[in-house]
């Protein structure tokens, strides 16, 4: 029996370029020769999402793609198209800010509210009745942890706590999909498993489950994702082309890797993004 | 520390009780305190709610300005304009005074103009300052919240940085009191804490002079004193336990 299929696009990136003035930040991500589609995919008997990490050097331009993804920056050219969940008939639009949750590598929250008032504004924004929001809250609250933090406010929190504010707040307004910006940046190893949970939670959520992240840690990528990205940079005649784009492509599950335990095979697929990015 | 300073209170007011002659060119403690307590039974408390009165009137008719300045501001095509407006709080006021005389009538309404506009000059700096601190990712996080621009003014700009709007008045306070003395002269008609100091520094009564000037000291650090204890009562400043 086929581990996995895959069904719908989530997320497809048709042709993406980002010019800020002068300077190409990326550069036609997407083509038709290295796509970048995410599938839903569907396990057999269980409830799962996906798990996609986007891995690259430092410049290549990963935090704009996740902002252009997000919605919250349009791209220069090309165009990143998702499902129509208004519609729901099997259509797809282009993203709009709110479509996919966000959470940034600093975990922003509001200054001057408590936890559960954040959560509370991010379930009204989330669609959420109102007769259902405090209920829905409060479990949440008690899911992720933070049933004693309710009424504290950011800076009463620790960083881990932090993080999973920024998650729920997410979840609470883009249900299923959400983007994690350098999410395991300065972690612990106890922190760093928190992290992993986290994507757990999310991705066995539902089907549509999705966690998209990015790293420098190649091993943990490959651990947990099931496709990785490789952004960097192209060279022509020896010189770098400006702009970072998609250079390569991991499909994990293709290759029967995802899922598994971390081993020899991992290593080997990690041992090829390293090259690949230091010779970019 | 705050032991040290008690003492060294205690010690400087016995020292001006005691040490100071009586009849001299500064007045002792106790020839304040008898200036002060005659003032109070000749209705002091009605020119502090005077000058009060001036004090809160301006600084909302200010704050209200200077806060629509400032969040213009993050519309490129008002950025110089209000740029300006900030650079304006080295200008001194008093040379338009006749202007804004004929143009008020006079009166409280002339007092509220003028301090108000010397205000917004002081408060726009600082708003401003405060919304170019604002990092971008707490802009990203909301409009991944689906919020719109007035939503975001709204959460993020004002809700959020509420206590630094505080702040500002609290830092800002210590100049419009300097300004008050002279608004309140303009118009001693109107009362205050202003225009008593200025009738009595004319009659050269230094116990007077004294008395009303620690009124004014007093009223600084009170006003200064609830406003640092209302900005650390807003959640971003709460300290776990």
């Amino acid at each position: 029996m086929q581990e996995f299929t895959r069904t719908i696009p989530l997320v497809t990136i048709q042709g993406v370029s980002k010019h800020i003035g002068n300077k190409v930040i990326l550069r036609d991500i997407g083509r038709e020769e290295n796509p970048f589609i995410i599938y839903d995919i569907n396990r057999p008997g269980k409830v799962q999402g996906q798990v996609v990490a986007v891995v690259g050097p430092s410049g290549a331009g990963k935090s704009t793609l996740f902002e252009m993804i997000a919605g919250i920056h349009l791209p220069t050219s090309g165009s990143i198209i998702i499902p129509n969940e208004y519609l729901n008939d099997g259509s797809s639009k282009e993203v709009e800010p709110g479509d996919i949750g966000f959470v940034q590598q600093a975990y922003p929250l509001s200054r001057n509210l408590t936890v559960k008032q954040m959560l509370l504004d991010a379930a009204r924004q989330g669609g959420i009745a109102k007769k259902d929001r405090l209920a829905i809250v409060e479990a949440m609250l008690e899911t992720w942890g933070l049933i004693d933090q309710r009424n504290q406010s950011a800076n009463q929190l620790s960083g881990g706590q932090r993080q999973r504010v920024a998650i729920v707040e997410q979840q609470l307004c883009s249900h299923h999909f959400i983007l994690f910006d350098e999410p395991f940046s300065g972690l612990d190893v106890k922190n760093t498993d928190d992290v992993k949970n986290s994507f757990e939670k999310i991705s066995e959520s539902s089907d549509l489950g999705t966690v998209i992240f990015s790293t420098h840690d190649i091993n943990l990528a490959a651990e947990i994702a099931d496709r990785i990205y490789v952004l960097g940079f192209e060279k022509e005649k020896g010189k770098r082309i400006p702009g970072g784009t998609l250079i390569k492509f991991f499909d994990l599950m293709e290759m029967g890797l995802a899922w598994k335990p971390f081993g020899a095979p991992h290593r080997e697929v990690v041992a090829e993004i390293h090259n690949l990015i230091k010779t970019c | 520390m705050r032991k040290i300073g008690a003492a060294q209170l205690v010690a400087f007011l016995l020292a001006w009780t005691f040490l100071v002659p009586q009849h001299s060119l500064i007045p002792n403690l106790g020839e304040v305190l008898r200036a002060l307590s005659n003032y109070w039974g000749n209705g002091l408390f009605f020119q502090i709610i005077a000058t009060l009165f001036l004090c809160s009137m301006a600084t909302l008719v200010s704050i209200f300005f200077s806060s629509l300045m400032a969040y213009a501001s993050t519309i490129p095509f008002f950025k110089p304009p209000v740029s300006l407006l900030g650079t304006l709080r080295y200008n001194p006021i008093q040379g338009f005074t006749v202007i804004l005389t004929v143009m008020t009538g006079g009166g409280r309404w002339l007092q509220i103009l003028i301090l108000s506009i010397f205000m917004s000059f002081y408060f726009i700096t600082g708003l401003v300052s405060i919304i170019n601190d604002i990092p971008e990712g707490s802009f990203n996080r909301v409009r991944a919240m689906r919020m719109n621009g007035w939503k975001i003014l709204w959460k993020v700009v004002i809700v959020d940085h509420l206590d630094f709007l505080i702040e500002v008045i609290r830092l800002n306070l210590s100049m419009t009191f300097m300004m008050i003395v002279s608004v309140e002269a303009m118009d001693k008609s109107q009362g205050g804490l202003g225009a008593m100091l200025t009738d009595t520094s004319r009659g050269m009564n230094f116990p007077n002079v004294f008395a009303i000037q620690a009124v004014i000291l007093l009223l600084g650090l009170v006003i200064d004193w609830a406003l640092r204890l209302l900005f650390n009562s807003f959640p971003a400043h709460k300290k776990n336990c």
